[in-house]
């Protein structure tokens, strides 16, 4: 199959184009391979059993781009043999889930295969493949991008998701339909091309074809039929205001009637809001963020309640961390409700000042907090939630104070001493909602949690460098405190090697105070990079966007190899 | 041509106008099972785990499902997966997996718990199925006529005690094509442990300290995929397999059962099912 693809998209346009097809095309692509040898190690409890007898695991892709004139095409070949441990098992299998061909002028782009697009922020559809997360919902089909006017764009989509390798067929998943405009004024109206004030505005329509019009689900002790809505409809808007340093930007997502199993099978609308306003000037920024999300699960397939086939993407508010233990405690999006705000200051001292010394000073504040919404029953005999009814009644903005998700206060400070040393600093206090966010009931509480973090490079000469990490989390719930150190030589520009281990120096079993330890060393050579390690991997969260794959304990030797040409 | 280009555009946010189903009230009614006989039972294995805090409320579907099917629908639970993992120690240290149970969760990508399996047959594509979809896997199922039926025979009485001697017999009702197997298992009810929780309405949180496994699977007693039937189905005739085993002795007789089922070798999709007391 594989080969009749490559044929097709490659072999073809050889044939009509001849020598010069070749002259002036460009190929372009990449590639990535991670393997992992697995180990038992009775200390984390890894046995042969936990690795399914599985112990070497490889995933890997390769993406090839060829575009000529205004034609292109691509495809993707994708491998998991099997799988790596904590990414979704379905995708054990190869071949290739990803391809296109492509047509563009200047008014017109179609593209037939798959693709991916997003609609404003994506609160009503967005595609996309993210490798760390394992995850891909890409649409198979067709989409059409149009530019009548100069600051008009208008988009029309019309496919199926991916869901691992399982082909579309018998309805097994919806078809969706989309359709985008976008405004920009000062393209539209010459007299404001050069002003300084931009607006511009959009809107879209998704709608979800599901076959069947009814189903039954269990209620303990009785079966209910459900009537289902074939085609769920989503519609929203959005503006985006700019004046000098300053915009603002709001979006405004609803959806009709969608039981599913993500919401109890209720019969609510959705709505979903998400406003940003950002002031920035040299040396000074300012960004305040809120959303408001209640019952905004989106998917093509209604009886799917992980990763998969989400046609919506609900934007993150929450800052994400790259230190191991700020990392820790990340927040997932809650699609049945949540309301968030954050605000981020960044600022600095300038160079030469008293306060900035002869190199200045950075400074990130930030703070984000995500509560449940605030729900109250339809009527006074039916609970919120009962499946087959309107679930619960709701206003936006209004927020369940009580029901804390997630809290983030951090300040990183950023200091260069001199041309070889500079150092960052920095704090943490999260508020981690662990039955809520890892999805759990009454089982773990939440979690409060104090972070350091001190990162000291120093330059020892051009060719070599070494960064040091030491990082502390103290906290009284879930495993307790923690301590992390990481030491990195860089020899520029091809090599390093590391060093790192983080050790559960609190955790209330004694014989559970585990050092997970890292040895890696890699070698970058133009645009690939060669990383080998060894070590062991703590059991967590690992969350792109808000999106968040789990990540279980594992003892091994990890090659990763990636590359582009 | 680019004022056409919007017309036609315009037509189509036209039709996806359209594409939009606003419901009225009542959104449910409640389904009334009417039983037929000439329909064919139903396996629901419900792959569990006592660290699963969703395996609870999804086996009280299951449950339910058997109660309004009356017969129609056997249960079987199978602890497999990463939430039946055994602790070194404390309260959830019982090991209640079977290696054909586990087997079967691998071979089948059941992936995690809950999941289950209804006869086996392809459900949106795939016969690994999230609890939600379960009634209306069953309910599709449940609508097949019968193809083939099944009768249990078992020799076991309290003195010949810990040894059992099973006859199967298989009998077709129509020439299917291909080749058929048979799987026969113990099951055991009224098993008492811990059992991880997030459903309120099941039972306390998160811990259940005395939860009741039901129907779980104790043994499969001739292999993962059992024993062929035939090859050739041959509606005249009865085909019997027999099967001598014993029990282990910390099981308790009066609580197990037998379960057979006969499926079609290649596609594995189970065609019959039979249960039958140990102890009437």
């Amino acid at each position: 199959m594989l080969k009749g693809l490559i044929v097709v998209l490659f072999s073809v346009p050889v044939m009509l184009f001849g020598q010069g097809f070749l002259e002036n095309s460009q190929i372009s692509g990449s590639f990535q391979s991670d393997a992992v040898y697995y180990m038992t190690d009775s200390q984390l409890g890894i046995t042969d059993s936990t690795l399914d007898g599985k112990y070497f695991r490889v995933q890997g892709f390769t993406d090839v781009n060829y575009s000529y004139k205004n034609f292109s095409a691509g495809l993707r070949f994708e491998a998991y043999l099997p799988p790596l441990l904590g990414y979704d098992q379905e995708y054990q299998g190869y071949g290739v889930p990803y391809w296109y061909v492509k047509y563009k002028n200047k008014l017109i782009e179609v593209t037939a295969g798959n693709f991916y697009e997003q609609f404003g922020n994506g609160m009503i559809f967005r595609t996309y493949q993210d490798w760390t997360l394992g995850y891909d919902n890409s649409m198979r089909g067709l989409r059409v991008k149009l530019t009548p006017f100069s600051g008009v764009a208008i988009t029309g989509v019309v496919g199926v998701q991916r869901t691992y390798w399982v082909p579309f067929k018998d309805n097994n998943r919806g078809i969706v339909k989309g359709l985008d405009a976008d405004f920009y004024l000062n393209d539209m109206i010459s007299s404001l091309s050069s002003s300084k004030f931009k607006l511009s505005f959009g809107g879209s329509f998704v709608s979800d074809f599901q076959k069947g019009k009814s189903m039954e689900i269990v209620v303990p002790p009785k079966i209910y039929e459900l009537n289902l809505p074939e085609n769920v409809a989503t519609y929203g808007g959005r503006l985006n205001l700019n004046y000098s340093g300053f915009n603002f930007y709001t979006e405004y997502a609803h959806k009709i009637n969608d039981p599913s199993a993500m919401n109890h099978y209720i019969y609510k609308n959705g709505d979903g809001w998400l406003l940003t306003a950002s002031y920035s000037r040299k040396n000074f920024g300012l960004t305040a963020k809120t959303k408001w999300i209640d019952n905004m699960s989106y998917k093509s397939n209604r009886s799917v309640t992980n990763n998969a086939l989400d046609i919506n993407y609900l934007p993150a508010v929450t800052k994400e961390h790259t230190y191991f233990l700020a990392a820790m405690y990340p927040y997932a999006t809650q699609p049945t409700g949540e309301v968030g705000a954050s605000a981020e200051l960044i600022f600095s001292l300038p160079k030469n000042s008293k306060l900035g010394g002869k190199y200045g000073m950075n400074f990130a504040i930030n703070f984000s907090q995500v509560n449940n919404i605030k729900r109250s029953q339809v009527n006074d005999t039916t609970a919120i939630n009962t499946p087959g009814t309107l679930g619960y009644k709701s206003t936006p903005f209004a927020v369940d104070w009580k029901d804390v998700f997630y809290q983030d206060v951090n300040i990183e400070v950023t200091k260069k001493f001199n041309k070889k040393w500079k150092g960052i600093f920095a704090y943490y206090y999260q508020t981690y909602n662990k039955d809520v966010i890892e999805g759990h009931l009454d089982e773990y509480g939440t979690v409060y949690a104090n972070i350091g973090v001190v990162d000291i490079t120093w330059n020892i000469t051009k060719k070599y460098s070494i960064r040091g990490e030491v990082q502390g989390l103290w906290a009284k719930q879930d495993k307790g405190n923690w301590m992390a150190g990481m030491l990195e030589l860089t020899i520029s520009p091809k090599w390093f090697i590391s060093v790192s281990d983080q050790w559960n120096i609190g955790n209330p079993v004694s014989n559970l105070q585990l050092h997970y330890y890292n040895f890696s060393a890699g070698f970058i050579y133009n645009t690939t990079r060669i990383a080998l390690s060894y070590g062991r991997q703590r059991e967590g969260v690992v969350c792109v966007g808000g999106v968040c794959r789990y990540v279980p304990e594992s003892t091994g030797f990890t090659l990763t190899i990636n590359s582009s040409f | 041509m680019k004022f056409r280009v919007l017309y036609l555009m315009m037509a189509l946010a036209g039709i996806l106008v359209v594409s939009c189903d606003k419901l009225d009230q009542p959104y449910s009614s409640e389904k009334v099972i009417v039983l037929d006989t000439n329909k064919r039972k139903v396996l629901l294995e419900d792959y569990t785990g006592m660290k699963c805090v969703n395996c609870p409320a999804a086996t009280a579907d299951a449950e339910a499902l058997v109660d309004l099917y009356k017969g129609q629908v056997i249960l079987m639970t199978v602890h497999a997966g990463y939430f039946s993992e055994p602790d070194a120690s404390g309260h959830y240290s019982t090991d209640y997996r079977v290696t054909e149970g586990v087997s079967w969760f691998n071979d089948f990508l059941l992936i995690s718990n809950p999941m289950g399996m209804v006869n086996r047959a392809p459900y949106n594509g795939k016969p690994a199925i999230g609890s939600g979809s379960w009634a209306e896997a069953v309910a599709s199922v449940a609508q097949e006529n019968e193809v083939a039926s099944i009768r249990i025979t078992t020799e076991y009485t309290p003195l010949s005690r810990h040894h059992i001697n099973t006859t199967i017999e298989t009998t077709f009702h129509s020439e299917l094509p291909g080749a058929y197997n048979l799987t026969v298992c113990i099951l055991e009810d009224s098993i008492v442990g811990w059992q991880k929780n997030n459903d309120p309405n099941v039972g306390t949180v998160p811990d259940i300290e005395n939860y009741v496994f039901n129907d779980m699977l104790r043994a499969v007693l001739n292999g993962t995929y059992g024993e062929q039937v035939t090859n050739a189905v041959d509606t005249t005739l009865t085909y019997s397999n027999t099967y001598v085993y014993t029990i282990n002795d910390s099981w308790n007789p009066d609580h197990l059962s037998l379960v057979a089922f006969v499926f079609n070798s290649e596609t594995k999709e189970i065609i019959q099912v039979e249960k039958q007391h140990l102890v009437e």
